[in-house]
């Protein structure tokens, strides 16, 4: 097990620059994510700490090691792809033992720490079958059996999940999350999902067109996202966000609408410029006194209703726990608590 | 009214089945004719081959031998530099396919996986390479083949048809690797692979129906070339298949029981040839790599 640390990190393609000094401290043994939409350079920051790509400035030091210059098998590291990459003319046990033939490490030794790694995913029945007559979850763990019976330093898992059904998604995120709390190996996880993130790491580096946003644990990210991304990034559905001014009335500060519309702010909340305010879904509750909302659709889960409603002109995402029975055209009153209410600046986006 | 309607239904269906069935009577029809305008001559130099000199020119015309006979290959075999011609041609072949094989393979693996500088117009210029004829080539060929000073020896033919036959060997194989994901070559490389490494234990076991492909290409083509070993190596020591059986065709008389017979025996190996790369050439070895 490693730290592994990003400083400064920058990678280029001729004239286009993908990423833009990314600093990262990934804690030994910690279980840190990488979220953010496509294209935003989670998966190039993941292969560069593999020495897949070449860095174009700044260090990555794993343990106390800098490996900017180190070829991807000097730097004890085991990764996942996306589309598993299991060599398909080797069986589950010699796609598992291959690293370990190519360091010349004996037979004996081989079979045992491939019949371990077997043993923890599940695989032993199977390894005598080819990647072809595996399931698309059989193969993900043949994958990961790969990476543990490397014992290496650091896991990299470049977006594992994404080509499995939703079912097997959730399988597996526990079977990841599990095998992370056994193993407890430093591992850094890319995904574009951030339900993945939330569920499955310790942090989460929520990345952005090359930039990092933000980086905490999910709850952190989700109770105080520094920025407006951060803050529709994360949960789902996303949080809603409201265009206004923040306004002193007689009962403190308030957030007023272009409508009219008007919400009680904390006694914190800075008067007197515009701003986004944001609420999350759940955060909305049902109330006699609160403003009022057309419903558009709703939609009941059984355990939750989600309800898709008009505040103004403004459209916004509604979650209660109630089990509502209201038709679209029909008004409801909602409210929410001042105190879960955020506001960020309407120009640059940061948390107010 | 839907009681009509239903009623015709059935018979509109009949009608369809039947249009179908005829339609795949005609395909199946011209695939016979086809078949037979492109397996008669095969057939008749095949059985030709086990008739009498006499009875080949016989009136009525036979197809199949009266006087079935091995004799014109007993004599061809025994009689004629038959198994020089044969024994040339395999080893000018052999060589040419595994350099050709080697040099397209490793550099079709370096298009494929690598970007340079003028990568698409290098792989354009084989492209273009490919298209002159050898009969352009041919006298260049003579006088290069003169001043090494390898005119009437295999070596040259060997030359020759590797230079000749490595640019479409570029072309098929990085194609072939082009499908192959680039995930396998970088899983490889964290698994500790050296470059070559990943080449020969991982992309080139999955890369058997492409190297049959190209591999039987040019055995093919090395196999049947005429004009340049006609020119470059025509001696009696070193001449291969296509200019031995050349030989039976004389100005006044030409021995055709002895040329069906060496035509049966020289195109025995290109049909071995084909079955063996046919067990490769099915797609879906590198299945389950992915997803």
């Amino acid at each position: 097990m490693a730290s592994v640390s990003l400083r400064r990190i920058e990678k280029d393609y001729g004239a286009v620059q993908v990423i833009h000094g990314v600093d990262v401290e990934i804690r030994d043994g910690e279980f840190m994510a990488l979220v953010g939409p496509s294209g935003c350079g989670k998966s190039t920051l993941l292969r560069m700490i593999a020495g897949l790509e070449e860095i174009t400035d700044g260090e990555i030091w794993i343990g106390d090691q800098l490996v900017n210059d180190l070829a991807p098998k000097r730097r004890n590291i085991a990764m996942v792809f996306q589309n598993y990459a299991l060599y398909p003319h080797m069986t589950v046990a010699e796609n598992m033992g291959f690293s370990m033939k190519l360091a010349n490490e004996p037979k004996q030794e081989r079979d045992r720490r491939v019949a371990a790694a077997a043993d923890i995913l599940g695989l032993s029945e199977l390894l005598g079958r080819y990647p072809r007559q595996l399931s698309g979850g059989q193969r993900q763990r043949v994958a990961m059996g790969r990476a543990i019976v490397r014992d290496p330093k650091v896991f990299l898992f470049d977006e594992p999940l994404s080509n499995l059904d939703a079912k097997l998604r959730v399988a597996m995120r526990a079977e990841i999350k599990q095998l992370h709390q056994r193993l407890r190996t430093t591992t850094v996880f890319v995904t574009h999902d951030q339900v993945e993130a939330m569920t499955m790491a310790d942090r989460i580096v929520v990345m952005n067109a090359g930039r990092v946003e933000q980086i905490g644990t999910p709850l952190e990210l989700y109770d105080r996202p520094d920025n407006l991304f951060v803050a529709t990034f994360i949960g789902s559905p996303s949080m809603n966000r409201f265009d206004g001014e923040i306004i002193q009335s007689a009962n403190g500060p308030a957030f007023r609408l272009a409508d009219g519309t008007v919400f009680a702010l904390p006694a914190s909340a800075p008067a007197g410029q515009e701003a986004v305010c944001g609420v999350r879904p759940e955060h909305f509750a049902l109330d006699d006194n609160g403003i009022e909302a057309e419903v558009v659709v709703q939609e009941p889960t059984g355990s939750e209703t989600q309800v898709i409603m008009r505040l103004g002109a403004t459209q916004a995402t509604g979650l209660f726990r109630e089990r509502l029975s209201v038709e679209p055209g029909e008004r409801i009153r909602v409210s929410v608590k001042p105190g879960l209410i955020h506001l960020f600046d309407s120009k640059s986006g940061i948390r107010l | 009214m839907n009681s009509v309607r239903d009623a015709s239904r059935p018979a509109r269906r009949d009608s369809s089945r039947s249009g179908v069935a005829a339609e795949t009577l005609v395909y199946y029809a011209l695939y016979a004719v086809l078949a037979l305008v492109v397996l008669f001559p095969l057939a008749w130099v095949l059985l030709g081959s086990f008739k009498n000199p006499g009875e080949i020119f016989a009136y009525p015309t036979t197809f199949f031998p009266r006087d079935f006979t091995l004799t014109n290959y007993n004599d061809v075999v025994r009689r004629t530099a038959l198994p020089t011609y044969l024994y040339n041609t395999a080893i000018v072949t052999v060589f040419t396919l595994v350099f050709t094989l080697i040099i397209g393979t490793i550099a079709a693996y370096g298009f494929s996986r690598w970007n340079f500088p003028f990568k698409n117009t290098t792989m354009v210029t084989l492209l273009i390479l490919q298209l002159i004829p050898s009969t352009v080539n041919i006298i260049p060929y003579y006088l290069m083949m003169n001043w090494m000073g390898l005119l009437n020896t295999r070596i040259a033919l060997v030359l020759i048809y590797t230079a000749t036959h490595i640019p479409f060997t570029i072309w098929i194989m990085k194609g072939y690797f082009d499908t192959l994901p680039r995930s396998l070559d970088e899983a490889a490389v964290i698994d500790g692979c050296s470059m070559f490494r990943v080449f020969w234990s991982i992309i080139l076991p999955l890369s058997l129906p492409g190297l049959s492909a190209a591999g039987f290409l040019v055995f093919l083509g090395s196999w049947s070339e005429f004009l340049v070993p006609l020119v470059i190596a025509n001696s009696r020591e070193v001449a291969v298949m296509s200019v031995g059986l050349y030989s039976f065709f004389g100005m006044d008389t030409t021995a055709y029981h002895y040329a069906f017979a060496a035509s049966v025996m020289s195109t025995a190996p290109v049909i071995v040839a084909y079955l063996f790369a046919q067990r490769y050439l099915v797609s879906g070895l590198a299945s389950g790599a992915e997803k």
